[in-house]
């Protein structure tokens, strides 16, 4: 009798456990998977009564699609009887249908002769949104169009999306943990930390419209937004950067004001040519009058040549929107290069410079104006023979580079200071007595209707070289350019 | 001596052309307005040369050209003597009218050059 109450006790010790127990704890049958017992907790996660319960079988209480049926539970618990407890993850679902992620551990006992099964159930569907939520949003990350990077504090990076592949043309594995620095060039190094990174560790967020640079070396424009990554305790531990390539937007608005420039150009261009004409006319006719003192007559020469000199400046102004399109072809620079060459050539000899040519053979076709370029290349030639004050050499070389022809004019002149260069391609800018400061302008406006570059290089006493780069033009497949 | 028609609405310029080619020997009719131009070239064949602004308010000169370009009867040759024809408008515009290049001249003008062109018009 004695032994019966210890049992009692001891049943009544271990139903406290079962029931205080904080997970849902259900006893099956190993063989059927029939349920034998549920705990006070597995009441209250599904919302049965323990009667209601005992009646149950697993699939009643699952989301009942596969692998989360009857059919699938009863495999799960001849597993743990075959080899031991289980751990998975498991669709359930309450009385009212509501269907929630469960931790499932499964452990098979012998007790009181008798096999069964124990299944002790934690609700994890919290846990298991948030990683859901955080898997989707890193995704989602992943996808977008534009480009995200994160890195640590000191711009190493440490997260590399589809849209930085897209527009830096780097695969994730080619950048991770290397500094963000090489998305810039060498020139642009030395002040990212005073205008990037400074700005977003003082303000937490910033934004900037930056060149930054491809794997191919190419430029590219982008709208860079910043914000500082923090942790809970809310101390800096990286930096985001979202960038949006501009680059075409950008050309966009250099082609508009190009174009403004260009019909303002043409509007102020007919308002001055009127008032001009009138004042040559009237210089003119009173030349034509018998009586005029030479003295006057010079002086209305030079009125008259000045009108001139002004209707020079207009028609120059006027180059400068007008598109050339339709006059493009394939050309070969070289010839270009020559021709130019050989009609200036014999007036520099008479002052004392030389011109000579060093031009590759073999270059690939450029697609050109071929006047517009020769006009270019004048015009430079020009300077750099004025920039020679007497006896001096002018060199023009021509060669390849990353699918771009390149063209350089060098000449040991008197060189420019570094204000002088700056102001180089500002309209009306000019360090001649009679220049109108538009040459180097259309030159680089030539040259960007080309998609070309110019660069120009120079220190006093030390000469001058300028640059060219026009883009080689690809023949396409199947054709043969004869 | 020839009759010139001259299209152009600055007075002043009316005024130096007219002295000028009239001590040359030749006579300006002159009109400062489209309308007025158009009906002078339908309504006088006796007008040997037309000399056309084409940029002036009003109609368009590049409509008077038109008109005249589409005149059945026998026409005066022209000759364009702009402020902007490198605006590219007036540069395509006057391409599609078959205007040569020789014929557009540019204002301002030397006006013996203007002479040159004048007579060159005339002698054809």
């Amino acid at each position: 009798m004695a032994g019966s109450t210890n049992r009692k006790k001891r049943d009544s010790h271990y139903k406290k456990i079962f029931d205080s127990l904080n997970a849902a704890i259900f006893t099956h049958n190993i063989k059927t998977g029939k349920i034998l017992d549920v705990n006070r907790k597995m009441c209250r996660m599904f919302g049965y009564t323990r009667e209601e319960a005992l009646k149950l079988n697993v699939g009643k209480i699952s989301e009942n699609k596969p692998p989360y049926t009857q059919k699938h539970a009863v495999k799960w618990i001849k597993r743990a009887a075959k080899h031991g407890p289980q751990i998975f993850e498991w669709r359930a679902k309450d009385k009212k249908g509501r269907v929630f992620w469960g931790e499932v551990n499964l452990v098979c006992v012998r007790l009181e002769g008798k096999e069964i099964c124990l299944a002790f159930v934690r609700n994890i569907d919290r846990r298991k949104k948030a990683e859901e939520q955080l898997h989707y949003q890193a995704h989602m990350i992943g996808q977008i169009h534009d480009s995200v990077i994160a890195t640590d504090l000191e711009g190493r990076i440490t997260f590399w999306n589809k849209g930085a592949q897209r527009i830096f043309e780097y695969k994730s594995g080619e950048v991770m943990k290397k500094n963000v620095s090489m998305l810039y060039f060498k020139n642009q190094r030395k002040l990212i930390n005073r205008k990037i990174l400074a700005p977003v560790k003082r303000k937490g967020s910033y934004e900037i419209e930056i060149m930054e640079r491809k794997k191919s070396g190419k430029p590219v424009y982008v709208h860079l937004s910043l914000s500082l990554i923090k942790d809970d305790k809310g101390l800096p531990i990286g930096i985001i950067r979202y960038s949006r390539d501009i680059t075409e937007r950008r050309k966009m608005e250099q082609m508009q004001r190009l174009a403004q420039l260009g019909h303002l150009v043409a509007d102020m261009a007919h308002e001055v040519n009127n008032p001009l004409m009138i004042i040559s006319g009237n210089a003119q006719l009173l030349m034509a009058e018998r009586h005029i003192k030479r003295q006057l007559r010079e002086k209305l020469e030079t009125i008259f040549e000045q009108t001139q000199r002004a209707k020079d400046i207009i028609q120059r102004l006027l180059k400068f929107s007008r598109p050339r399109k339709e006059k493009f072809k394939i050309s070969n620079i070289n010839l270009n290069i020559n021709n130019v060459v050989a009609l200036l050539e014999h007036q520099y000899i008479v002052r004392g410079v030389k011109i000579k040519t060093k031009l590759i053979r073999d270059l690939p076709p450029v697609y050109i104006d071929e006047k517009a370029i020769q006009e270019v290349f004048m015009a430079v030639l020009t300077n750099a023979c004025e920039a020679i004050s007497r006896k001096g050499t002018i060199e023009v070389r021509s060669s390849r580079e990353n699918g771009f022809v390149r063209v350089d004019i060098k000449d040991d002149g008197s060189g420019m200071s570094r204000a002088t260069r700056k102001k180089l391609f500002e309209p009306f800018f000019t360090t001649k007595e009679t220049g109108t400061g538009l040459g180097m302008p259309i030159c680089q406006s030539i040259i960007t209707d080309h998609k070309g570059e110019i660069k120009v290089s120079s220190a006093p006493g030390k000469g001058t070289t300028v640059t060219f780069f026009l883009p080689a033009h690809k023949k396409k497949r199947g054709r043969r350019n004869g | 001596m020839a009759k010139i028609l001259f299209l152009e609405d600055e007075k002043e310029i009316i005024k130096i052309l007219d002295e000028f080619l009239g001590k040359e020997g030749h006579e300006l009719i002159s009109a400062t307005n489209s309308p007025r131009a158009l009906k002078l070239i339908m309504t006088r064949p006796d007008i040997d040369l037309a000399i056309l602004d084409i940029r002036i308010p009003g109609m368009d000169g590049i409509a008077v050209l038109r008109k005249v370009k589409s005149l059945r009867k026998k026409k005066p040759p022209l000759l364009i003597l702009t402020g902007s024809v490198a605006e590219v408008h007036f540069h395509d515009n006057l391409r599609k009218l078959k205007i040569k290049e020789e014929d557009i001249l540019l204002k301002p003008i030397d006006l013996y050059r203007l002479l040159e062109q004048i007579n060159r018009k005339l002698e054809k």
